[in-house]
């Protein structure tokens, strides 16, 4: 039997695993899922978490083994050590090397909180859920002033479209919850509030509608923004700059660099860089039998849930027209993404802006924030599976 | 007490109290209204405290001592604070480890100027001669308990998370190895006790610092039996964990199988602190490690026999660091373990000649296993993450009125002992004239006390004259 192996399972591993199921029988392919948590951490939640809310990181978990092995998969909890793409063997912590016939490499980018000296996840962070859930837990302390700064995304210069920031997204949204939240507390005009970003603009990826609308809301609530920052280095209470003047804070919140992946460096699977060079089906350049998808593959531009499910379809669509010898339709990649802006508000962008395009559809409001809302509920209750997968 | 003196010999049995002359009744008065007051301070405080808390005290009443019991009712409403401040009464307790006898010389008039509470740095550096240092916000490393009535996976998932948010790292402890404790470590430091099943290749290279646990209880994994009965993948899973290289258990050799795995990280060993410190240092140093750890006494809480073996910590680490210091190894970083509650604690330590302490197995904000047992992974992570916040507030605070910019500018000039025989075995200056010793410092608050007690027992009776004298008349 055909032995296909998923690695890491959240938004790209999980919509892989989901695209399997639904095009083979159990007959045809055995596959193993591996992960070092059972529970998928539903991370767009955890900015809510970070904003005042620290127990709401606990509430976002969803049982990914249990998904899984009950489509008959599977799952194997385990450290990921090495890929072997030549013996076709995956390298586990504490499992016997796992063979395989078609590899899925789903393990997103690593945290590169060292890539900037001083830096660490002690300064406050928001990516993980015992990050958001202690950033939750010590805004409720009483202090006058809080960074939210974007690491930068460490890619190689020669990919496009280019982008500078690792994720502005997640932390405007922590800084339009938080906000909203201290204004309740009345908190708010004792609190400075700066949002930093390697970017020359907020959001990024978005397309530059929704950046003039994200420009402005800031403004108007009065948060300061600082671009193109150029980190030197991060101490205690303060952020160093390579080209002007540190920023003292007495809190932080970081959305640390993406470095891409260890795991992918110690493969000899990656562009020199961390991550996997893909084609247009998210085949590797080199090893035809591994595809890689979400947050590690180089063309996933942006790195976003959005963008990981379409490349699982994608690529598990490209393995069954292989294994079928159909024709495979590549990745025709467009950003949908709804950004919180507190006060039960959502900034939707549906865009092909990033990639050439001149589409862009923008709505604020609140259907913005239901539509994420129902979302986030609707991912949680089929466990990722959803009836409707992008 | 007069009227009460005529009623005759069986009621007037006169009493000596301290100096005054109380007969049987008015003793007996006296007690009766001492029994009141007594009664409702108890009422009072079982209503506030230990109500809330009988729960966790009957379960742990076998493991709790009258210090802990004063920490219990103490912590209660504040748990989430350091332990720092919450030191028994003086009086009747006596001191809790060597390092209490212990305090710091503050600057005063001539200390260099004050830093900046923000810009006080607590970081470290461990084994600064290895290719990847390990470096620490924190010079703390977190260990995990090793019985706990909770789950002890949840307990070591807690303790990772915590050190991640902390800035410290955490020691993979006893156990399987566990995915996930590895994933939210941001410094994970992978313990191997000699005698167990020994880690993957792959475990070594995932590690960002290894150690070499000596003369701590080996705790054996039990090994998969009846294999015919289990699926496939587990056999082949149970066949993957054996030993590597534990044949013949020789430091040495695992040692260099370590360094071998992964050539970049610092490698150690851990010994208890003996009587004979100094021969084991002798020959753990031939074996070259990054770093050594020093357990003492105080660690071995747990057990009936509790500290009957080994050396108490502040002194394993004063011994500890001239030894190395003689040998001009300072390149190895000692790092002490046992018996560390408070960032009084951490700070003493480094000055004393630590680079770094390890905290647990018996964690300090856990005011019981119990109550350990009843939170979730996250109350539990929150509830520590609180505890370091606390604690490196304080450290800074210590630093700061030292006149101290860095943890690396910490020696024993800002340390002064309180007590004689502290002075003695740790070689800092006493602040008490030679006559007074520990023994003579608790007796004298003993007589203290008890001089307040007899005063108060007087104030009491004299209270009472007057009403007698009323009712004689009347
Ligand atoms: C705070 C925050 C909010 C966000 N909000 C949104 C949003 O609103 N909308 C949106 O579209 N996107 C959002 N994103 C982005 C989105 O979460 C990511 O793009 C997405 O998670 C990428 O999925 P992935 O599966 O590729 O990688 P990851 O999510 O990084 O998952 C990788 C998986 O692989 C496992 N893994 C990695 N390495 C190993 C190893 N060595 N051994 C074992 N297992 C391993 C990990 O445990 C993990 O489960 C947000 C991101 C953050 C941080």
């Amino acid at each position: 039997m055909h032995k296909v192996v998923i690695l890491g399972a959240r938004f790209a591993g999980s919509a892989v695993s989901y695209w399997i199921n639904k095009l083979f029988s159990q007959h045809e392919i055995t596959v193993t899922v591996v992960d070092q948590w059972t529970v998928m951490t539903y991370r767009p939640s955890l900015v809510m978490a970070a904003a005042g809310h620290p127990i709401i990181a606990d509430q976002w978990h969803i049982a990914m083994k249990r998904r899984c092995e009950k489509a008959g998969q599977h799952f194997v909890r385990d450290s990921i050590f090495r890929i072997d793409p030549q013996q076709q063997h995956v390298y586990l912590a504490s499992h016997p090397p796992l063979p395989y016939d078609t590899l899925f490499v789903a393990t997103g980018s690593d945290q590169g909180w060292r890539t900037i000296p001083g830096l660490g996840p002690e300064h406050g962070g928001v990516c993980e859920d015992y990050l958001a859930r202690e950033t939750g837990d010590r805004v409720q302390q009483p202090f006058h002033s809080l960074v939210i700064a974007i690491g930068p995304l460490l890619q190689s210069p020669a990919d496009r479209p280019h982008l500078v920031g690792s994720l502005d997204a997640p932390g405007l949204e922590v800084s339009f919850l938080l906000d909203a939240w201290f204004r309740k507390q009345r908190r708010r005009d004792h609190v400075s509030i700066t949002v930093v970003t390697p970017a020359p603009v907020p959001g990024e990826f978005l397309g530059p509608k929704s950046q003039e609308i994200l420009a402005t809301e800031l403004c108007k609530r009065k948060i300061n923004l600082v671009t193109d920052a150029h980190y030197e280095r991060v101490s205690h209470s303060a952020i160093y700059f390579t080209d002007r003047k540190p920023l003292s804070s007495e809190k932080m919140i970081w959305v640390p660099p993406y470095p891409g992946s260890r795991l992918a460096r110690i493969s000899g699977i990656d562009d020199g860089y961390g991550w996997i060079p893909v084609d247009q089906y998210g085949a590797h350049r080199t090893w035809p039998n591994i595809y890689a998808v979400g947050d590690i593959s180089t063309t996933a531009l942006p790195k976003i849930g959005h963008m990981a499910m379409l490349q699982a379809r994608t690529a598990v669509h490209h393995f069954y027209a292989v294994q079928q010898r159909k024709r495979p339709s590549p990745l025709r990649p467009y950003v949908l993404h709804v950004g919180w802006l507190g006060y039960g508000r959502g900034l939707l962008t549906l865009s092909d802006w990033l990639y050439g395009g001149s589409h862009e559809l923008v709505h604020v409001g609140i259907s913005s924030a239901l539509a994420k809302a129902c979302f986030n509920h609707a991912y949680k209750i089929f466990s990722g599976w959803l009836p409707l997968m992008p | 007490m007069h009227k009460l003196g005529k009623l005759g010999k069986p009621y007037g049995v006169l009493m000596q109290w301290g100096n005054a002359d109380v007969s049987l009744l008015e003793a007996l008065a006296v007690g009766a209204i001492t029994g009141l007051v007594t009664a409702l301070t108890t009422l009072l405080l079982a209503t506030r405290f230990l109500i809330p808390n009988m729960k966790r005290l009957a379960v742990s009443w076998s493991r709790i001592n009258l210090n802990d019991l004063l920490v219990t009712v103490h912590v209660a409403p504040w748990q989430t604070e350091s332990r720092t401040h919450l030191k028994p009464i003086n009086s009747l307790v006596p001191w809790r480890t060597l390092l209490d006898q212990v305090a710091f010389d503050p600057a005063t008039l001539h200390p260099k100027a004050a830093p900046q509470i923000q810009e006080i740095s607590l970081s470290t550096i461990i084994g600064s001669r290895a290719r990847r240092p390990l470096a620490l916000s924190l010079p703390a490393l977190l260990i995990a308990p090793y019985h706990s009535m909770g789950s002890p996976i949840d307990a070591k998932l807690a303790l990772a998370q915590i050190s991640s948010v902390a800035g410290s790292a955490v020691v993979s402890g006893p156990g399987p190895y566990l995915p996930a404790q590895r994933a939210y470590a941001e410094h994970w430091i992978l313990q191997w006790h000699l005698g167990q099943p020994g880690p993957s290749r792959e475990m070594i290279q995932l590690a960002d610092m290894a150690e070499v646990s000596l003369g701590q209880k080996s705790r054996k994994t039990t090994p998969a039996k009846n294999h015919k009965r289990l699926p496939l993948r587990v056999k082949r899973w149970s066949a993957h964990q054996r030993p590597i290289g534990l044949g013949a258990s020789s430091l040495p050799q695992l040692l260099s199988q370590l360094r071998r795995g992964n050539p970049d990280i610092p490698v150690g060993v851990k010994i208890l602190a003996s009587q004979h410190l100094e021969t084991d240092l002798a020959a753990v140093i031939q074996w070259a490690p990054d770093f050594i750890t020093v357990t003492g006494s105080e660690a071995q809480r747990n057990s009936d026999l509790s500290d009957q073996f080994g050396i108490p910590t502040a002194i394993a680490i004063k011994r500890a660091r001239d030894w190395i210091d003689q040998h001009a190894m300072s390149h190895i970083s000692l790092i002490a373990s046992g018996g560390i509650v408070s960032a009084a604690d951490i700070v003493k330590l480094l000055a004393l000649g630590a680079n770094a302490v390890n905290i647990g197995p018996h964690l300090p904000w856990a005011v019981n296993q119990e109550n350990e047992a009843s939170l979730d992974i996250g109350q539990m992570a929150l509830q520590g993450s609180r505890w370091f916040d606390a604690t490196a507030k304080n450290m800074r605070v210590i630093l700061q009125s030292l006149g101290l910019e860095d943890l690396g500018d910490l020696d024993r000039s800002v340390l002064y002992a309180r007590t004689n025989q502290a002075a003695g075995l740790l070689g800092i200056p006493a602040a008490q004239p030679p006559s007074q010793g520990r023994l003579a410092v608790q007796l004298t608050a003993l007589i203290d006390e008890y001089q307040r007690l007899i005063s108060s027992l007087q104030r009491q009776v004299t209270l009472l004259q007057p009403q007698a004298v009323d009712s004689r008349h009347a």
